[in-house]
């Protein structure tokens, strides 16, 4: 009797453990440039800043970066400035998501410079701006700080939908200005998913 | 009764089947001498999904370099079946020292390609420092 008892709370111990060694943990890390991210269709997923951010690069580097078309002042590097990126989309997102992976990805080409005091409105660093301006007042004969090229752009959403099946388009315009408002460079980039629930991976 | 029966489910069952598996490839027209000569690199191959590289066929890989020194790649893949074929691919670059380029732009890419078709895929290197890349391809998840 005893021994049957004994048996039976033994399997039982074993099945219990080995039923939570074998369970799926319920948070577990992924890397961001894995294909086992969430997709959705109704927003812009982190993957999607990425892909955008990178061609973007891509083709300011090919196009401007490359043919040394972009200058700067007396023959310095040229510096680039962040004015307003628009998100027309029905969503609300930081920007930044895919500024910043451009701007950081220019500024380790070592051919631009970028500014965190020279921006539309607040000041990125505003200490630095302060520094900034102090630099000049003190430095009088020397001509102040200013942007070469200024990065503008828009991000628009384009929906559709059947009775079963949604799409959505997301179009990312972005344009390089120089100082007399010509636009040196412009693209354009579509990202377009289709589903009818989130997913992981694609 | 009974034969008619498995006849009839025989019937719906080939329907349901070429539904689903309704296929449509491309059809392709280019120059019979292009007058653009790529310069092909000599690749080495290592294969985990038999499947993946049977239907969609890397045909060859080749480079050029921008003006100011940044290396490009491009490769020309084939999907040798009447079906389109979802992907993702990512390169990954690294300096003369064999060390891997990390970057914040770093992703993986869906990439469709019809039945049929023959398809470039060209990639900029972002560093200068890059001399060598590895692409990666990874069937899509089924959903």
């Amino acid at each position: 009797m005893f021994k049957s008892i004994l048996t039976i709370a033994l399997t039982g111990t074993c099945v219990a453990l080995l039923t939570t060694g074998c369970s799926s943990p319920k948070t577990q890390y992924v890397d961001s440039d894995s294909s086992r991210l969430i997709a959705n269709v109704d927003e812009i997923n982190i993957q999607d800043f990425a892909r955008a951010a990178d061609e973007m690069v891509q083709s300011i580097i090919e196009n401007c970066i490359s043919t040394g078309s972009l200058k700067g002042t007396n023959g310095e590097k040229p510096i680039l400035a962040i004015s307003r990126i628009v998100n027309n989309t029905s969503t609300q997102f930081d920007t930044d998501l895919l500024v910043k992976r451009i701007r950081t990805e220019l500024l380790r080409t070592g051919k631009v410079l970028t500014t965190t005091t020279l921006n539309l409105g607040v000041s990125e660093d505003p200490l630095a701006k302060e520094a900034m301006l102090m630099e000049e007042a003190l430095a009088e004969d020397q001509a102040p700080l200013v942007h070469n090229y200024t990065l503008s752009g828009k991000i628009i959403e384009v929906t559709t939908r059947t009775s079963n099946l949604r799409q959505s388009t997301y179009e990312f315009h972005l344009t390089l200005s120089d100082r007399r408002g010509l636009n040196v460079w412009e693209e354009i980039k579509n990202i377009t998913k289709q589903g009818k629930k989130p997913s992981v991976g694609f | 009764m009974k034969t008619k029966i498995i006849f009839a489910m025989a019937a719906l069952g080939a329907i349901l089947l070429s539904a689903g598996c309704a296929t449509r490839s491309i059809n392709t027209v280019e120059a019979a001498q292009p007058e653009g000569i790529p310069y092909m690199v000599a690749d080495k191959r290592i294969i985990t999904d038999p499947s993946l590289s049977r239907n969609v066929y890397v045909i060859g890989v080749n480079e050029s370099f921008t003006e100011a020194g940044y290396k490009k790649v491009q490769i020309q893949i084939y999907n040798r079946t009447r079906s389109m074929k979802a992907f993702t691919y990512r390169v990954e670059w690294f300096d003369q020292d064999g060390m891997i380029i990390t970057s914040p732009l770093a992703n993986r890419t869906p990439i469709q390609i019809e039945g049929g078709q023959k398809r470039n895929i060209a990639v900029l290197a972002t560093s200068p420092k890059a001399v060598d890349f590895r692409f990666t391809f990874l069937e899509s998840m089924e959903r």
